[in-house]
């Protein structure tokens, strides 16, 4: 819990100490160890409206989405960085990522009291979805505000001017988003439908884009050909709110 | 237990020297006094309020007023302490419960104080609805004025920098106040009847009463005439991405405003974080 705290007590110190290598690999180590236990913390509580078998896989699939689609996105970011000049090592980069998930997953432990109170007194399954859809998200937000000042802090694109910097890191948050939200469709269900048993997988869930354009064209009554590109354009389409996501973010961040 | 009793108005009387012995961390008594008043002085008001109904309503109220309070705050203070943390706050979790429950505390008294009128109406009336609105409006003034102390509980706790304490702690009220509101209103939902209705025998809980927003979604669609929603299984959980897609900016923007505006700005100076900085100047003094 120190190293979070530190973190949010006075992040500059903390990344200062990330960016000289003192204290890269132990923060790393706890931030990861910490993060996957509140947020298997916050998946038992979600998972707990269903049942206590959804509660136990919930508990493992939310670390495994937040922490996994991190390490899967750390080597482009690795590589932007290292093309960019800078002079950090992989377990100092992977350090500030974990600041951002670790925030993430502080916050999203001190709402699971909230989803508890929800959860112990209702029964309705989408606003149990709607919840943790605004928790993640806001929580999200948060920690992605701890990542971009760290990145900033640690000056991982340290030869890039501000313009190019902040391109950058809002790509690779995109890049993030579109990993993780691929992962989180696959790995559902997080919060149990109470009308079906327990499962651990959806095996009717293929690709989250082209399931949206699925949806909205069923919710709004057409027919798309078999095989047409018309999916993949709506899909493309649907990026934009992400990317004005991000790259809202990195004006926020950088207006300080 | 006569600490119990006087703590409230000992604290209304000076405010700022309570508050500063939370700040210096004396808040251990202060805190296990609070709750017991909060408890007795809510549990006063609750039998009154079930007393227009039948004496088994009035204990169940008794029972459930304080219940609706404390287990609101215990079940948001977790979240409201990272929050704080997130936005810079230097207090502990102890302090923070302390500073919450000092709200509460005046709340409760002053519920206990308009419990007299209410028991006037009580005896002398019998109309349900009336009961309600009074019932709702004193809690709403009680709660309101309970927000300010803790508003000014903040402030004399947590100074923070001239530029950044004001915006930083309408932020910290704005947080806990929609986390209590969200997760109160849903207890007090469930925990219902706290004023029993005279045309119904005495019910601990109703177990219709299920979730208040989506109730009040349902409720609003009848009064507007429209179908109550059926939500199908396929479309509903692309929707609820979507949804939370574009969530997402709008949460951002209002949290990040907040983040933006409440943080203090970091010092020129690395080296020496604030804190031993501020307790060196106050030892030197």
């Amino acid at each position: 819990m120190n190293g979070v705290i530190h973190l949010l007590r006075d992040p500059d110190a903390f990344f200062e100490c990330v960016r000289r290598a003192r204290c890269a690999r132990a923060q790393g180590g706890w931030l990861a160890i910490l993060s996957a236990v509140c947020l298997a913390v916050f998946g038992c509580v979600m998972g707990l409206a269903h049942s206590p078998e959804q509660a136990l896989s919930s508990a493992v699939k939310m670390p495994v989405l937040v922490i996994g689609a991190g390490v899967l996105c750390l080597p482009a970011l690795y590589l932007f960085a290292l093309v960019l000049g800078t002079r950090l090592g992989m377990v100092q980069v992977a350090t500030v990522v974990l600041s951002g998930v670790g925030v993430m997953a502080l916050l999203l432990l001190g709402l699971s009291p909230v989803i508890l109170t929800f959860v112990l007194t209702s029964h309705s399954y989408p606003f149990f979805q709607l919840l943790a859809v605004g928790c993640v998200a806001v929580s999200g937000c948060i920690g992605l505000y701890y990542l971009w000042r760290g990145m900033e802090r640690v000056r991982l694109f340290e030869r890039a001017s501000a313009g190019l910097r902040r391109g950058v890191m809002g790509a690779w948050f995109t890049l993030y988003a579109f990993v993780g939200s691929q992962i989180a469709w696959r790995l559902s269900p997080f919060v149990g439908d109470p009308a079906q048993p327990f499962f651990w997988l959806q095996p009717s869930r293929d690709n989250l884009y082209v399931d949206i354009v699925r949806a909205l064209e069923s919710a709004l009554g057409l027919q798309s050909p078999v095989g047409s590109m018309q999916p993949m354009w709506i899909g493309g389409l649907c990026l934009i709110p992400l990317i004005l996501l991000v790259l809202g973010s990195g004006l926020v961040a950088s207006a300080e | 237990m006569s600490n119990s009793l006087t703590i409230i108005p000992r604290f209304l009387r000076n405010p700022a020297a309570f508050f500063e012995s939370i700040q210096c961390g004396e808040n251990q008594v202060a805190s296990r006094s609070l709750a017991v008043s909060s408890v007795l002085f809510l549990a006063a008001f609750g039998f009154v309020l079930g007393l227009s109904h039948s004496l088994w309503q009035a204990l169940s109220s008794a029972v459930k007023m304080p219940m609706l309070f404390l287990a609101t705050i215990v079940f948001c203070l977790p979240a409201f302490y990272f929050f704080s943390l997130v936005l810079g706050t230097p207090l502990k979790m102890a302090q923070v419960a302390t500073i919450v429950l000092t709200g509460i505390g005046v709340t409760a008294f002053l519920l206990l104080g308009l419990a007299p009128v209410m028991l006037f109406f009580v005896l002398t009336s019998k109309s349900y609805a009336f009961f309600q609105l009074l019932a709702v409006a004193f809690v709403a003034i009680s709660g309101c004025i309970g927000t300010y102390f803790l508003w000014r509980g903040m402030a004399l706790t947590d100074p923070g920098t001239e530029r950044s304490s004001g915006s930083l702690r309408r932020v910290l009220l704005c947080t806990w106040f929609t986390l209590y509101a969200f997760v109160g209103s849903q207890m007090a939902w469930r925990l219902s009847p706290l004023v029993g209705d005279p045309a119904l025998p005495f019910v601990l809980m109703r177990p219709s009463r299920d979730n208040f927003y989506v109730d009040v979604i349902h409720a609003v669609e009848r009064a507007m005439g429209v179908q109550p929603s059926t939500w199908n299984t396929e479309v509903l959980p692309v929707l609820v991405v979507i949804s939370g897609m574009c969530l997402v900016p709008v949460l951002l923007l209002v949290f990040g405003a907040g983040i933006i505006a409440g943080r203090p700005k970091p010092s020129a100076i690395p080296s020496a974080p604030p804190a031993p900085v501020a307790s060196a100047s106050g030892a030197a003094q």
